[in-house]
């Protein structure tokens, strides 16, 4: 219980990121048209924010249900190589385990899993679970509420968390050998965003790691903490 | 039908190394995914709110204190919550 509290408290950061953008998504959902039921029920099953709005945009604009559903995935399809990195992550729990946290596996939590040592398996779920928690709660304020949560404050939260985990990231594998990929990384997805949008940050994913294995032969050393 | 093959194609995506062999995919690049994830998603989700020049600011000035805060070592959470602050009080 311990370990989940600590993996909960540790995603706290990521649930009140989630809530206004969740909320947003529950106040739209009833003009593109779907139901109460068929919005909660996206946030729990889809669960991916990007390619939710993406549907509603889509469904605002009547195109057929099968362009939606191309797009939705095309967006998602970044989960195929964060699913691979995990693996090595989750294998040693039982597949039922693995099955559950991989559905959870949004860029944040991905993120969460990854900042830091291997933890036991009740971390990984109080993580998933306050990330996920916090999506369907967004949802079903935003349907109650509409828009009025505080976005001002709060829409920064997501691109806060990311860049405090890249610093985590880097500050653990402290080594001049990884300053010319994080430079070149940084190059990539700038261009990559500018020229594709969102499909350019799946292709600048892949792309910053392939150049990370083609740099190195080894991979990269965690550092103890200080 | 939209919310069954959203929701299934998402899920077989995101359980692919539940499913797929082993063999072909231990490779190197896979240790750097994390990197790639993270470069992407703060440099997009920093771009994707500079879209004015007072929003600029107020994304520079949230950036650094963010990043100053990890160089401290802050409580991920305090991180957070000064970024927001600093966002919230210069947009």
């Amino acid at each position: 219980m311990r370990q989940f509290l600590r993996g909960s408290g540790r995603a706290l950061g990521v649930g009140a990121g989630y809530l206004p953008i969740a909320a947003s998504f529950g106040a739209l959902a009833g003009h593109a048209g779907l139901s109460r039921l068929q919005t909660v029920a996206m946030s729990l099953f889809v669960y991916a924010g990007a390619a939710q709005f993406a549907a509603l945009e889509g469904l605002r604009h009547q195109l057929p249900w099968l362009g939606i559903l191309g797009v939705v995935l095309l967006i998602n399809a970044r989960h195929v190589p964060m699913s691979l990195s995990c693996r090595m992550l989750f294998r040693r729990f039982d597949r039922g385990a693995q099955a559950f946290l991989f559905h959870g596996l949004t860029d944040e939590a991905f993120a969460l899993d990854n900042a830091g040592h291997p933890e036991p398996l009740p971390y990984y779920l109080g993580v998933h679970v306050c990330c996920w928690a916090s999506w369907i709660m967004g949802t079903a304020v935003g349907l109650e509420i509409g828009t009025k949560l505080p976005a001002r404050w709060l829409s920064f939260a997501l691109p806060a968390l990311f860049l405090s985990l890249l610093g985590d990231w880097i500050l653990r594998h402290r080594s001049r050998r990884l300053i010319p990929l994080v430079l070149m990384g940084t190059a990539l997805v700038l261009a990559a965003q500018w020229l594709l949008g969102s499909f350019g940050l799946l292709l600048a994913i892949v792309g910053v790691s392939g150049l990370g294995g083609a740099l190195y032969a080894r991979p990269p050393v965690v550092r103890s903490p200080a | 039908m939209l919310l069954a093959g959203a929701a299934l194609g998402t899920y077989l995506m995101r359980s692919t190394a539940l499913w797929i062999t082993d063999a072909p995919f231990e490779k190197r690049w896979l240790e750097y995914v994390p990197l790639g994830v993270l470069l992407a998603m703060s440099i997009g989700g920093v771009g994707g709110l500079a879209l004015s020049p007072t929003l600029m600011v107020a994304c520079a000035a949230a950036t650094l204190v963010v990043v100053a805060s990890t160089w401290l070592h802050l409580p991920l959470i305090l991180r957070v919550f000064l970024g927001c602050l600093v966002f919230g009080l210069l947009r």
